[in-house]
């Protein structure tokens, strides 16, 4: 099979993201890629990506270290714990081994060094995608709950409720850390990446919404309690 | 002339590529003299640092050569009176080469 002409109906519907400050990176890569039948979405920093990522789920990041506020390796341990089945892949123009084992040892899927042949990244990019490995699909029982983090779903009774984006985000994040205090700072840095503030109360919100998908009574929470003054606590199994 | 970016992209897509180059590229330069003029090393290396991904699109073996200089903050190169010059030959010429580029097109 050819690598770098793969059949158009094999591959048109891929969606990269590229996640750089180089406007000429964007240009030259989307000429490519388009080229190549893959469609290129870009964004000058990391800030965009949890939006992007409630919106829909590229085949795969193509993540800049050097980047303007957060860097990749930030962005790329934020990825891992949200949006844990999206390969990444960093670019950087730094050559150090220490940060390329510091991106690897994180999750990403390959490096590659600037200035690259987009040709490189085109091989590179499709061999991860190749080799993606079937994923088994995890789900967590939280009482009579079953969450499903891939599917964005719960299912109870034999029901489905479907969950958004950000509350499968934050769902998972809960789990991950079952029965511990969160504090809304910490909440907000893994789902959001960036810090909490005060006025703003979508994480409150997105706990009061799953709070009725998961049948939760919202005066006297089973699952997920609120900590006077301290946060959140989801305990699995009551 | 952009023998390696008409290989890569072809040669319509290559001249859509240049026509961004263009005003990109300019910025770079004004930021560029700024920051060596200014003796901020630190920024003229960020923005050297950024260019270099793209800068051997231009067929230019002098560019990619300045912008490393300019990274690693030799300062004792980047002092010499000729150096902005050199660097602003460089960019004159490449924008003129796109130029006849873009405009040899039917």
């Amino acid at each position: 099979m050819n690598l770098i002409n793969p059949p158009i109906n094999a591959i048109s519907n891929r969606q990269i993201l590229l996640v750089d400050d180089d406007l000429l990176l964007h240009k030259l890569l989307a000429e490519y890629l388009l080229g190549h039948h893959y469609h290129l979405h870009t964004l000058p920093n990391g800030e965009g990506i949890s939006n992007f990522c409630q919106h829909q789920q590229p085949d795969i990041i193509l993540l800049d270290i050097m980047m303007p506020g957060e860097d990749g390796i930030h962005w790329l341990k934020w990825l891992k714990a949200n949006h844990p089945t999206i390969p990444v892949m960093l670019l950087s123009a730094k050559k150090s081994a220490q940060e390329r084992l510091q991106g690897l040892e994180v999750g990403a899927d390959d490096y590659l060094t600037k200035p690259f042949h987009p040709k490189e990244l085109l091989i590179r990019m499709h061999n991860i995608m190749r080799h993606q490995p079937v994923k088994h699909i995890q789900t967590i029982k939280i009482g009579s709950n079953v969450f499903d983090p891939e599917q964005e779903k719960l299912e109870r009774d034999n029901t489905i409720i479907k969950l958004t984006a950000q509350e499968t985000s934050l769902l998972r994040f809960l789990c991950q850390n079952a029965g511990q205090i969160l504090t809304r700072d910490a909440i907000s840095h893994a789902i959001n990446g960036n810090d909490y503030h005060p006025l703003n109360r979508s994480i409150d919100m997105t706990i009061n919404r799953l709070r009725k998908k998961l049948g939760d009574d919202a005066h006297s929470p089973q699952y997920l309690r609120t900590i006077w003054r301290k946060g959140y606590r989801l305990t699995l199994n009551t | 002339m952009f023998t390696t970016l008409t290989e890569m992209l072809g040669k319509e897509a290559a001249q859509r590529f240049l026509t961004v180059a263009q005003t990109q590229l300019q910025q770079y330069q004004y930021d560029l003299q700024a920051g060596l003029q200014q003796q901020d090393w630190h920024t003229a290396a960020i923005i050297a640092h950024k260019l270099s991904a793209t800068a051997h699109l231009y067929d230019s073996s002098t560019l990619p050569d300045l912008l490393a200089l300019i990274s690693s903050q030799n300062t004792e190169v980047l002092q010499q009176a000729n150096f902005i010059d050199k660097l602003n030959q460089e960019f004159q010429q490449i924008t003129s080469n796109i130029y006849l580029f873009i405009d040899d097109y039917p």
